[in-house]
């Protein structure tokens, strides 16, 4: 009986050091690629970012917002920390995360559409944090599902692309990725009508004010109301939408901005920056699909921001 | 409670620390098992413990009945009394709906409307399984094979023995009973035997069949929209899942029941490697097989009567089989196709033709072997696919758009977790079991140590925990 227990000891033993070590080890390969998701994750749970400007947003304001740009203009340090496909919820837990572990920004840039409104339950993108996932701040504002099931390697499991990323970057340096610098990513793809969501939208919720979009609304206005009494700045977002999509939510669009409208006329310390009708929105030229901009259009707007932030602070503090 | 749960990792060390800890009481140990029994079904839904437990007194005391009666109708008649229970608790919980439902389909078909409503039954764990075990013991005990249990204690762990209670390897009494009157000695290689085969049953289960699963699930919900190459890996992967799943759960009941000193039969042997349907059946499910064979084909006869009997015979074993796995006319055709894949082969007087294991001495088999393999993994796949789909005419569509698609790119493919790594994890599979053939698993041999650890690296690795799956073979 001793020796089979030595025995079941050795192989459980043994498979939680190698379960452990190779998850590690896997972590440490992942959060090292450059410019990566994981290694954007990796700088926030890690302090290592401080910035002064803080964007925030959907993937919209991932793609949206050039923080060298915008860094250039202003010559304060930006980062962007939009979570790709994720509501307010999930934007209010990353922007947590931030804060737990650097210090507070100066500023923030929130992105607003009416997507920014819902919440989004289920957690999208999860690959990008599978290496802080024993990360204290994660589990507690993000994933609290954390098991032993995910522990080391555990959560890698099934993954099956993610040694090929691993052998492709440091082997062979052809790993071709959508770098993340600084928080941005930028696309240069060219245009193309994104009918799934466009069907999305016109069907589902986003069609009239409801309680969903209340209760989004009211969150994220308290949210603002927070930061403005720990002396953020707020500016409130709107980017440019392509015409195709303009056209399908017009009164609801209008209901909104009315909305964060009256909000800002009655707070000193927040801006709202309405460029969801611009003059690009006609330009296919300038967006990927027709609700996130491309290399080019976020090139264009993030200069224009830029601008508007400048003088706004110029006012600010005379 | 699922073999590759967590519940289960902290459940059996415990059940085995009590087991043996009461080392040279047999009576105390069989009680320990028959309680961890009953709480590892109970885990499910405890209500079903009742019929469980009823299904147990009734054929412990018609046995002891049967055996205590002389006349031979008086016998027979209590034998079929005990039939009628057990078959009548199966029909109720798992047919009754299927009755109802195809009663008036056909009504309906010649115009009548029936008012019988179908009812809200969830079907017990198991059921299926333990009812042939139980039934198999009174059928035995009336054939004088076996002496009826004297003690409740021991029958009733033989019936509820947690390790293969819902989902086997279906234990004949005249086996595994008799072990639970033998004092247990700890047998340090059995149980490291025992404990190798949980390790591949866990490894067949998370790795293969829950990766399979995932395309499988995808391929059949999706079978309109994709090409021909799409639908040709879903069958395949279909047939791998199934082999998985099944042979993984009889592996780790298998290991699990040499931890605590017992011996259960083999339930599968290396399948997919058979040269023709008959091997297949032999290899395939083992204690189902042989089940219907001694209490169903025999019995009608076999095929020492004249060969319309002997056709009879085949058909009614295999649609019985069929109907067996679930109440949907879908295993029904799929237990017809493997009827008349069979017959043939049976009344040509090949069915015992290949009986050792493929190309036993060499490691490359030959051409005439590579193809009598290829052929019958193709027509059992094909069958899985009735197996699989939700009705018949599914089944069809699915196999008509297969043949007839004519699209062969590997679009479907180039899905994240979908792709060409599975394909290339079954083959690998396929080459493991292939130079393994000769084992009943493959950590026996050389080089031990070195594939318990490759397969633990690769179940961390490859193994699906978030998708969780039930084994299939529960629902039967």
């Amino acid at each position: 009986m001793i020796k089979f227990l030595k025995h079941c000891f050795f192989i459980a033993l043994s498979t939680l050091i190698l379960n452990i070590l190779l998850g590690k080890l896997v972590d440490g390969l992942l959060v090292n690629i450059d410019y990566s998701s994981y290694s954007h994750w990796n700088d926030i749970v890690n302090e290592k970012i401080n910035a002064d400007i803080l964007i925030l947003g959907s993937s919209r304001g991932q793609v949206g917002y050039n923080t060298k740009i915008i860094e250039n203009n202003l010559q304060f340090k930006t980062f962007n920390c939009s979570y790709n496909a994720g509501g307010y919820n999930l934007q209010r837990a990353k922007y947590n995360i931030y804060r737990e572990n650097n210090k507070k920004p100066d500023i923030v840039i929130q992105n607003i559409d009416l997507a920014h409104f819902y919440p989004t339950s289920n957690l999208p993108n999860k690959e990008s944090i599978l290496p802080v996932l024993e990360n204290y701040n994660i589990q507690e504002n993000l994933y609290n599902k954390f098991s032993l099931k995910e522990l080391g390697l555990l959560k890698y499991a099934s993954r099956t692309r993610i040694p090929l990323k691993i052998l492709r970057y440091y082997c062979f340096d052809s790993f071709d990725y959508v770098k993340n610098i600084n928080g941005y990513t930028a696309i240069s793809k060219k245009f193309a009508i994104d009918r799934y969501n466009i069907e999305r939208f016109k069907t589902h919720y986003y069609q009239s004010f409801n309680k969903d979009m209340d209760e989004g609304i009211t969150n994220t206005l308290d949210f603002v109301k927070e930061l403005n009494s720990k002396n953020t700045i707020v500016f409130l977002v709107w980017l440019p939408e392509h015409r195709i999509r303009l056209n399908t939510t017009v009164d609801l669009r209008n209901e909104v901005i009315q909305l964060i409208n009256k909000y800002v006329e009655q707070n000193d310390k927040v801006h709202f920056i309405d460029l969801s009708d611009d003059a690009i929105s006609d330009d296919s030229l300038y967006f990927y699909d027709t609700f996130h901009l491309n290399e080019k259009g976020a090139t264009l707007i993030s200069n224009k921001i830029a601008n508007t932030i400048k003088d706004s602070l110029c006012y600010l503090t005379p | 409670m699922l073999f590759n749960s967590l519940e289960y990792l902290v459940f059996l060390p415990l059940v085995f620390a009590l087991f043996w800890m009461f080392k040279s009481q047999l009576n105390i140990q069989n009680l320990i098992l028959l309680i961890a029994s009953y709480v590892f079904y109970g885990w499910w839904d405890y209500r079903f413990l009742a019929l469980i437990a009823f299904s147990t007194i009734a054929d412990y005391v018609i046995s002891h009945v049967i055996e205590r009666q002389k006349p031979q109708h008086i016998k027979k008649c209590l034998l079929i009394i005990s039939i009628c229970i057990n078959l009548g608790l199966l029909g109720f919980f798992k047919y009754y709906n299927f009755f109802i439902e195809s009663w008036v389909d056909i009504m309906a078909q010649v115009g009548f409307r029936s008012n019988v409503g179908s009812l809200n039954i969830i079907l017990p764990v198991g059921i299926s399984f333990y009812t042939f075990q139980t039934l198999s013991y009174t059928i035995d005990v009336y054939r004088g094979d076996l002496r009826a249990s004297r003690s409740f204690v021991n029958f009733a762990t033989y019936v509820s023995f947690f390790p293969q209670l819902v989902a086997g390897p279906i234990e004949r009494a005249t086996n595994l009973l008799p072990q639970f009157s033998q004092i247990k000695k700890f047998n340090n290689d059995e149980a490291i035997a025992g404990l190798n085969l949980i390790i591949w049953g866990l490894f067949q289960k998370i790795v293969i069949a829950d990766s399979c699963a995932i395309y499988v699930d995808s391929i059949f919900e999706n079978y309109e929209k994709v090409n021909s190459f799409s639908l040709l890996l879903g069958a395949i992967y279909f047939a791998f899942q199934i082999y998985g799943d099944f042979a993984g759960y009889s592996n780790i009941a298998i290991g699990t029941a040499r931890l605590f000193g017992f011996n259960l039969m083999r339930n599968f042997n290396y399948p997919y490697f058979s040269r023709d349907i008959a091997e297949f059946w032999r290899r395939w499910h083992i204690s189902l097989s042989t089940w219907f064979r001694d209490y169903l084909y025999i019995p009608l006869g076999g095929s020492r009567s004249s060969m319309i009997t002997t056709v009879r015979n085949v058909f009614i074993v295999f649609l019985v089989s069929g109907f067996w796995h679930g109440a949907n006319w879908t295993f029904l055709v799929w237990g017809g196709i493997h009827a008349i894949l069979f017959l043939p082969v049976l009344l040509l007087g090949f069915n015992r033709k290949n009986l050792d294991q493929v190309s036993i001495s060499k490691l490359i088999p030959s051409f005439k072997e590579l193809f009598q393999m290829t052929f019958t993994f193709i027509v059992v796949s094909i069958a899985w696919v009735f197996f699989r789909a939700d009705n018949v005419t599914i089944a069809f569509k699915y196999l008509k758009r297969l043949v007839l698609d004519f699209s062969w790119g590997i679009e479907f493919l180039n899905i994240d977790r979908y792709n060409f790594e599975l394909l290339l994890l079954v083959l690998i599979v396929v080459l493991i079991e292939w130079i393994n053939r000769t084992h009943e698993h493959p950590f026996m041999g050389t080089w031990k140590w070195f594939k318990i650890f490759i397969v633990i690296l690769m179940l961390l690795t490859l193994g699906v925990y978030s998708d969780h799956q039930d084994f299939i073979y529960f629902q039967f």
